[in-house]
């Protein structure tokens, strides 16, 4: 039940009204029973979006958002060390966080992130699915591998 | 107080047993029954002290036995009787400062005990008919049953005995009970554990300090205060006349309290300096002045020449720094008429205070802000608040009356595992402010 969204989506999906690909995400995540998974540099870049930040925080209240760096500091520096060395994106930190919280789905536009997201050397049982559209909506429900809640 | 226990109170149908930390932050939507608990929470302690505990005592009001009951809709359907209770840890410290401890103590299993009052309607008003004090060894409970006092005592692997004495209407039940004791001497099967434990509830509770109430709106500031008039009240109308003795005697408490509440002032950016001018000659017993500065602007002025805000939270702090060592304050509404910031700052000076043992807290509050700071302190590894510290009790409303939910922290700072309806609200306004509703 648990989603990242990469900085390169957040003016979309936290944008005033969100645009109609994402609309889904936002509305799972406020409605629905979705959970933000975020930390590190990706929560700095989050935060930089004004409707972001102020969205994150409200999640973050409700018990909706969880800061996968705040959990463990020393261990997601290592995470993130590690992914560096095998990532072919700039989003080491992104893939940092799906290992180390569970979540299989992102959101993202960036090709790059997507052939690492989708590298099971890298995100793997499950492997990861990437959103971009409102037909992928599904896997909005069906994201099994996150093991919060 | 570790836990309090309601049972047919109002909208409480069922019976809950909520715990009580260091703070305990009471949330939900209006009439869910979050003042009905601060209430239970002094009754209880009222109780276990050996009082018929008293459900009108200022700042709250519950009315008579009819507006106390729970109400399940139609005739007749209003419960027969209802619970208040608390469980109580043993205190630490030893009795008169000595290495001796409390009488009953050496008796006692589990660290705590649990004391249970159970009331009826006479005449429309609630009255004690049933009082039960339980530990991990022992029970005691006393019952009023036509116009006799009715004991029954149990020790862990024995039968139940009971024995009916003759008292006074009158006499508190609790009271009563602490009585039984000597006429008990007389009887060859009375347990010695019996007198030892009940010693050690009648002993134990008054060493922690009854919990004090603070009215949700608390008195209006005056251009000038009256010295005499320092009888404690919730409202906090003694808190003027206090302020103003301390300062005129000086010394070592007024030296931290003015201290602690100019570093609140500047963080809250309520005032930067506060003071007592006395109107004569004397320092003490003249009619006298609040003289607030505020930062960035010249002089002082007058308490109520500035916003109604500082007036409303001096209560809370001068309580909170003057009273007894961890002595339980019961907070309703501490935002009221603060700026965000002076919110947050209040979040912050709640959660040090509770971390660090000068005063327990158990606050009902709407205000986000000093959530936030309660929740940023635990997240801080270097303040002295610690997830277990706190306890955040969910008030909803369902059908059938009202369910609280107990809410955790995280060592991040994140409530853990929240239901549904927890914040449902704002998550729904976000969700219609972003058009992300539809």
């Amino acid at each position: 039940m648990c989603v990242i969204v990469d900085a390169n989506m957040a003016s979309a999906v936290f944008s005033r009204p969100p645009a109609d690909d994402v609309k889904p995400v936002i509305t799972w995540l406020l409605k629905g029973n979705g959970v933000l998974i975020h930390g590190g540099k990706l929560t700095s870049e989050l935060s930089r979006v004004s409707q972001a930040r102020k969205t994150l925080v409200e999640l973050r209240r409700s018990g909706k958002a969880i800061d996968v760096e705040a959990e463990n500091p020393s261990l997601f520096a290592t995470e993130v060390a590690w992914c560096k060395e095998r990532c072919r994106s700039n989003d080491p930190h992104v893939i940092a966080i799906a290992r180390l919280s569970g979540a299989r789905a992102l959101v993202t536009n960036d090709s790059r992130a997507t052939e690492d997201f989708k590298n099971t050397n890298l995100v793997a049982k499950p492997g990861g699915k990437i959103y971009q559209r409102e037909e992928h909506a599904a896997l909005l429900a069906h994201t099994r591998g996150c093991r919060r809640r | 107080m570790k836990t309090l226990t309601i049972e047919g109170v109002r909208a409480f149908k069922q019976r809950l047993t909520a715990p009580l930390g260091k703070l305990t932050l009471l949330v939900g939507q209006n009439s869910t029954g979050k003042s009905t608990f601060l209430a239970c929470t002094r009754i209880a302690w009222d109780i276990a002290a050996g009082s018929d505990g008293d459900f009108n005592e200022q700042p709250f009001e519950l009315g008579t036995y009819e507006s106390i009951a729970h109400y399940h809709g139609g005739q007749g359907k209003r419960v027969k009787e209802f619970t208040v209770g608390a469980e109580f840890r043993l205190p630490k410290e030893r009795s008169g400062g000595s290495q001796q401890p409390l009488p009953g103590m050496e008796a006692s299993a589990g660290g705590s005990f649990t004391v249970n009052g159970v009331f009826q309607s006479d005449h429309g008003s609630p009255i004690l008919v049933r009082w039960k004090a339980t530990d991990a060894r022992a029970s005691v409970e006393a019952a009023r049953r036509n116009g006799k006092v009715n004991a029954e005592w149990l020790e862990s692997g024995s039968a139940p005995r009971q024995e009916e004495f003759e008292f006074p209407r009158g006499v508190p039940l609790p009271f009563a009970l602490r009585m039984l004791p000597p006429r008990f001497e007389s009887s060859a099967n009375t347990p010695e554990r019996i007198w030892a434990f009940l010693n050690l509830v009648g002993n134990s509770v008054p060493r922690i300090s009854r919990p004090y109430a603070l009215a949700p709106v608390r008195s209006r500031p005056q251009r000038t205060y009256d010295p005499i008039r320092d009888r404690p009240s919730p409202e906090g109308e003694h808190i003027p006349a206090l302020l103003s003795r301390l300062q005129a005697q000086g010394g070592r408490q007024w030296e931290i309290l003015s201290t602690s509440l100019r570093d609140f002032g500047r963080e809250s950016g309520l005032f930067s300096d506060l003071s007592i001018r006395s109107l004569g000659k004397e320092q003490q017993g003249e009619p006298f002045q609040i003289q607030v500065g505020i930062a960035g602007q010249p002089g002082t002025r007058n308490l109520l020449d500035v916003g109604y805000g500082v007036s409303q939270v001096l209560p809370i702090l001068v309580e909170s720094a003057l009273g007894p060592k961890g002595r339980m304050l019961l907070v309703q509404q501490p935002e009221v008429h603060l700026h965000p910031q002076a919110q947050a700052a209040l979040g912050s000076f709640l959660a040090t205070s509770a971390g660090t043992g000068a005063a327990r807290y158990v606050v009902e509050t709407h205000s986000d802000y000093i959530v936030d700071r309660v929740a940023m302190a635990i997240r801080d590894p270097k303040h002295p608040l610690a997830p277990n510290d706190v306890s955040l009790l969910f008030f909803e409303a369902e059908e059938s009356g009202v369910r609280v939910h107990t809410l955790k922290f995280s060592e991040t700072g994140d409530v853990v595992d929240p239901p549904p309806g927890y914040r449902r609200f704002f998550l729904d306004e976000q969700a219609r402010y972003l058009g992300a509703d539809t």
